[in-house]
């Protein structure tokens, strides 16, 4: 008993001596930030034409969200010009918040690879940009392993096109209320071989829950813009990264203009 | 009456110390006649209490006296014709105001011993960070910055052996054990010619060789680790050597915390985490003329984690070899020839499950340098060549699942060779002008060829006995570059080579300064200025992937950087009472066409003043007091300004996001900290001992590491407020270690 004390007793002084690291709040002042629009436009094969648009703010202001108001927006597609006017009534089943919508008629074609166009137009001035929505990637299986704590981790495979650069994103969400997101995982297909591809994570889930795993088969834009975000996030609290600034799409304000195809599948681990 | 004429009879005597090793230095003198400055034979020469232990002057009146311990202003004895004594006033900087060498330090591995140090582990690089002009990589870090330099442009010598990464535990410890290392010279500036291949200094360590006829046994027990080193002739007086080891132990009580608790169903394994030097230093004396050293390193750090569905292993170290001869052709003509490998890795390995990952990266250098210095009438010589021959491995990559499905791979292996040929010359201009002129052609090839010319000028003006001035000019090209960009020593960041991107590194330097001792030369004071311009720097895009990327050239950025400012340093190294004061006042900052939308911006390590005041003072035989103190004004770093919410896709977490505007516009508040040291010399009825107690930040300043900002919430998760958190490392730590001689 005395001796396993006494490793204790050194663990602790060592494991004091080399992560004896403290931290308090401290009032610093920042510089001088303007604020600038933010908008965030997905577009998904068979969902409404939404977006929501925001200000930035400076870092120490009140945290409440800052709407664009008065805002002309347009998306174009093979000719067609379709309005989204401000409009922050929540639709039934949306789990987010939009303020520019068009009717709930008109939905994002199933047409891949062709161009989208959106223009904007606030406070005098106009900003434009483009995209397409990728080809899907069905997801071909779902593994589920299960170690002897009753733990299971959920993988998926895929077969990535061979001689095409692509884009993924990688979700696997916890199938309840909250939502909980397990794994989010962004990638290029560089380290894939011979067009097989694997993604999971750890032994997240208990035995018996469901989840669910989304495979976004997303444009170069959107997986710069959503690194550049992950970058900016892990700089803040890591001694160790340089800062990193958002790429946008959209030149002259923060944002992404995107199009996507998702696969989904909801399991059970068992 | 008698022994006064003696006095006035043998008026002078030219008596210089020279410091051989730790233990043994020599007084030598010239003792001649005032009238025809004859030289006087058989004179006796001895020291106080000494009689046994005299010499006896030979026919150009010159003797050689050696003495235990450095002893200046001591009394010699001298007996010719007559009985005199003389004091000897012995100038211990008369070499630093002789040579024309500017913008350099050097410590002995002895004089950091007593300084205190975190976790009572003497560092001789955080002991160089003391000095003016070197900057340190954070708290705690043994990583350092040289005149507005980057951490990647130190070239780190041991014995001509490149080190490619001289840290453990990620930068908090250098791998240097001062029982093996015998002194360290850095050069900032004014750089020898024979030195290439990084822009802002050079670091040469040397190492303890051991004695050719007597055994000796060293070692300390520290808080974190302990240290053995055992040195001596293996063939008396032709074959000697020292072997160190150096280990910290925390694994071992952890493993065992581990094991005790492994059938606990809650218990999160702690990991395992060690670090070790080796090293290795054997001298075979052919001949009188002839003489094979050998030097070897091996020491690496691990990190090892397991539990039931995860193993982690992540290992890294140096290892290095290298034999060097020294023939002695004739008096004034020695010839250098070192043969070297020096290999340093990191490898990752992760097995969890089905799944398995394992990335290596690593560079591999096999080096060659001869050197000829010829010493002339007025001229000394020194002229050769060097190669280098790199194997880079980038990013080694395999990882997969267990049924072999799904694969990846990745890595590349690239090749370059560089080198050198060199010539350098110290020559003097009449009585006061000293000149070292030098001239160094580098080439590097991979892909692509590159080359450069680089110029060397020294000048040294003494105008008076005390008083010099100095001025040099240095060019330096740099081939190879650490793709790091975290501003710290982490055992992931890689050596890239210049190809057709990125193009070599170039700096030029002019320093100016003047150096002069006081008070009977108790004290040294000199004052330098610096200005440095940086071309083809190397950043990298923001975003950037660096780990698991073995295609690094789309990810570099390109752009230029200057450094400027003023070192001042006080020193006093006689008496009871030693140490010193340094000032630095310095400008750094870079200029990137891809960053900060392209203007300027201060270097991360740009800091305006820099103040070190080191004190070392012998109350008694027994007990040596000592205190740093160290104070940095606001270092540069950058900071989110402003922020967005993104709410993201169906399926993902909305998030805060921070944005960042102008590069390093905003100041950390100043650094400063005091540490005190105490050693008690024991009386042991073996060799000797001593007990050092150290106190790391005595006062318990908080000084920052970093700032982070924190979204503050109510009790259903809304955020109320974001405020900023400022996260300090280390407090007041205490520590104790004894060593021990025998």
């Amino acid at each position: 008993m005395v001796k396993k004390s006494f490793y204790w007793f050194i663990t602790l002084i060592l494991l004091i001596g080399i992560g004896c690291t403290s931290e308090k709040e401290v009032e610093i002042n920042l510089p001088y930030y303007t604020n600038t629009p933010v908008l965030e436009c997905y577009l998904e094969p068979g969902k409404p034409y939404r977006l929501m648009a925001y200000y930035s703010v400076g870092y120490f202001d009140t945290p409440k969200i800052q709407q664009v108001l008065g805002a002309t927006i347009q998306i174009q597609f093979e000719g067609q010009t379709i309005n989204l006017i401000y409009d922050t009534i929540p639709r039934i089943g949306e789990t987010k918040r939009y303020n520019y919508r068009a009717d709930d008629l008109t939905l994002v074609p199933f047409q891949y690879n062709k161009t989208f166009s959106i223009s904007i137009v606030m406070n005098g001035n106009t900003y434009t940009s483009s995209t397409s929505i990728p080809t899907p990637i069905p997801i071909d299986t779902c593994i589920i392993n299960c170690n002897d704590e009753n733990r299971c981790q959920v993988s998926i495979r895929f077969t990535d096109p061979i001689n095409e650069t692509d884009y993924y994103r990688y979700l696997c969400i916890k199938d309840s209320i909250g939502g909980e997101v397990k794994q989010d995982y962004i990638l290029n297909d560089e380290l894939f071989v011979n067009g097989q591809a694997g993604l999971g994570g750890g032994f997240s889930f208990n035995e018996g829950s469901f989840s669910v795993v989304k495979l976004f088969h997303i444009n170069k834009d959107y997986y710069d813009f959503l690194t550049s975000v992950k970058d900016a996030q892990s700089a803040n609290g890591n001694p160790f990264a340089q800062p990193s600034s958002i790429k946008s799409n959209i030149p002259g304000i923060i944002g992404i203009f995107t199009g996507f195809s998702v696969d989904e599948k909801k399991i059970q681990t068992l | 009456m008698k022994q006064i004429a003696f006095l006035f009879f043998i008026s002078f005597i030219f008596v210089f110390i020279n410091r051989v090793d730790a233990q043994t230095t020599f007084v030598k003198g010239t003792i001649v006649d005032q009238s025809d400055s004859s030289a006087i034979i058989g004179a006796i020469v001895y020291l106080k209490n000494k009689h046994n232990a005299g010499t006896v002057t030979n026919e150009k009146g010159e003797f050689t006296l050696p003495v235990k311990e450095l002893l200046l202003n001591s009394t010699i004895y001298l007996q010719s014709n007559a009985y005199a004594e003389v004091t000897v006033e012995g100038n211990a900087y008369r070499d630093q105001l002789e040579t024309t060498q500017m913008s350099n330090i050097t410590l002995t591995s002895k004089e950091a011993k007593l300084l205190p140090a975190l976790f009572g582990e003497v560092d001789l690089l955080k002991t160089l960070q003391l000095k003016p002009g070197i900057q340190s990589g954070g708290e705690g870090s043994s990583g350092i910055y040289v005149r507005g330099g980057g951490p990647d442009q130190n070239l780190f010598l041991l014995n001509n052996i490149v080190v490619y990464n001289p840290s453990h535990l990620f930068g908090f410890f250098s791998i240097f054990n001062s029982d093996a290392v015998k002194k360290i010279t850095l050069y900032k500036g004014g750089f020898p010619a024979q030195y290439g291949g990084r822009l802002s200094s050079v670091i040469d360590i040397e190492t303890n060789n051991g004695s050719p006829d007597k055994v000796e046994v060293t070692g300390g027990i520290g808080l974190i680790a302990s240290r053995l080193a055992v040195s001596g002739p293996i063939v008396k007086n032709k074959l000697w050597g020292n072997v160190s080891i150096r280990r910290t132990y925390a694994d071992v009580f952890t493993r065992i915390l581990n094991k005790s608790n492994a059938q606990k169903k809650d218990y999160n394994p702690i990991p395992d985490y060690y670090f070790y030097d080796t090293n290795l230093q054997l001298t075979y004396k052919v001949n009188q003329r002839n003489s094979i050293h050998f030097t070897g390193y091996l020491g690496k750090d691990a990190f090892n984690f397991k539990n039931k569905n995860n193993t982690i292993g992540f290992n890294w170290g140096n290892s290095l070899a290298g034999i060097n001869w020294i023939n002695t052709i004739d008096s004034s003509t020695t010839l250098s020839v070192t043969a070297s490998v020096s290999d340093y890795k990191y490898k990752l390995k992760n097995d969890f499950s089905s799944f398995s990952f394992n990335l290596t990266s690593g560079i591999r250098d096999f080096g060659f340098i001869t050197q000829v210095t010829k010493k002339y009438l007025k001229h000394s010589l020194t002229t050769g060549f060097q190669v280098n021959n790199y194997v880079f491995n980038i990013s080694r990559l395999q990882a997969g699942s267990a049924d072999g499905k799904v694969s990846f791979a990745s890595g590349a292996t690239l090749y370059g060779i560089g080198g050198g040929v060199f010539v350098n010359d110290v020559f003097k201009i009449k009585s006061r002008w000293l000149v070292n002129v030098g001239l160094r052609w580098s080439w590097f090839y991979k892909d692509k060829f590159h080359q450069g010319i680089e110029p060397r000028l020294q000048v040294n003006y003494r105008i008076k006995e005390n008083i010099s001035i100095k001025a040099s000019y240095c060019r330096m090209f740099q081939y190879i570059h650490l793709a790091s960009n975290s501003g710290a020593s982490l055992p992931t960041d890689i050596w890239y080579p210049s190809g057709n991107i990125p193009p070599p590194q170039v700096s030029d330097q002019i320093a100016l300064g003047y150096e002069l001792t006081l008070f009977k030369n108790k004290l040294f004071f000199s004052n330098e200025y610096y200005y440095k311009t940086m071309h083809n720097l190397i950043d990298f895009r923001d975003g950037a992937q660096l780990f698991i990327n073995d295609n690094l050239e789309k990810e570099f950025v390109i752009g230029k950087g200057e450094s400027y400012g003023s070192e001042f340093y006080l020193e006093k190294k006689q008496g009871k009472t030693t140490g010193w004061i340094g000032y630095t006042l310095a400008w750094t900052t870079r200029q990137f066409a891809e960053i900060n939308k392209g203007e300027k911006f201060y270097a991360r390590s740009d800091r305006r003043h820099d103040i070190s005041v080191v004190v070392i003072h012998k109350l008694n035989t027994r007990f040596t007091l000592s205190g740093t103190f160290v104070y940095g004004s606001e270092q540069a770093v950058s900071v989110p300004t402003g922020r967005f919410f993104i709410q993201d896709v169906d399926g993902g977490t909305p998030s805060v996001v921070p944005v960042y505007t102008d590069r390093n516009a905003f100041r950390l508040p100043a650094y400063h900290r005091m540490d005190i040291g105490i050693v008690y010399k024991l009386k042991p009825k073996w060799g000797a001992a001593d007990l050092t107690l150290s106190i790391y930040n005595v006062y318990n300043r908080r000084n920052t590491y970093f700032l982070y900002f924190e979204e503050i919430q109510d009790e259903n998760g809304n955020p109320i407020k974001y405020v900023a958190k400022q996260v300090s490392l280390f407090p007041i730590i205490p520590s104790l270690t004894f060593n021990f001689r025998w």
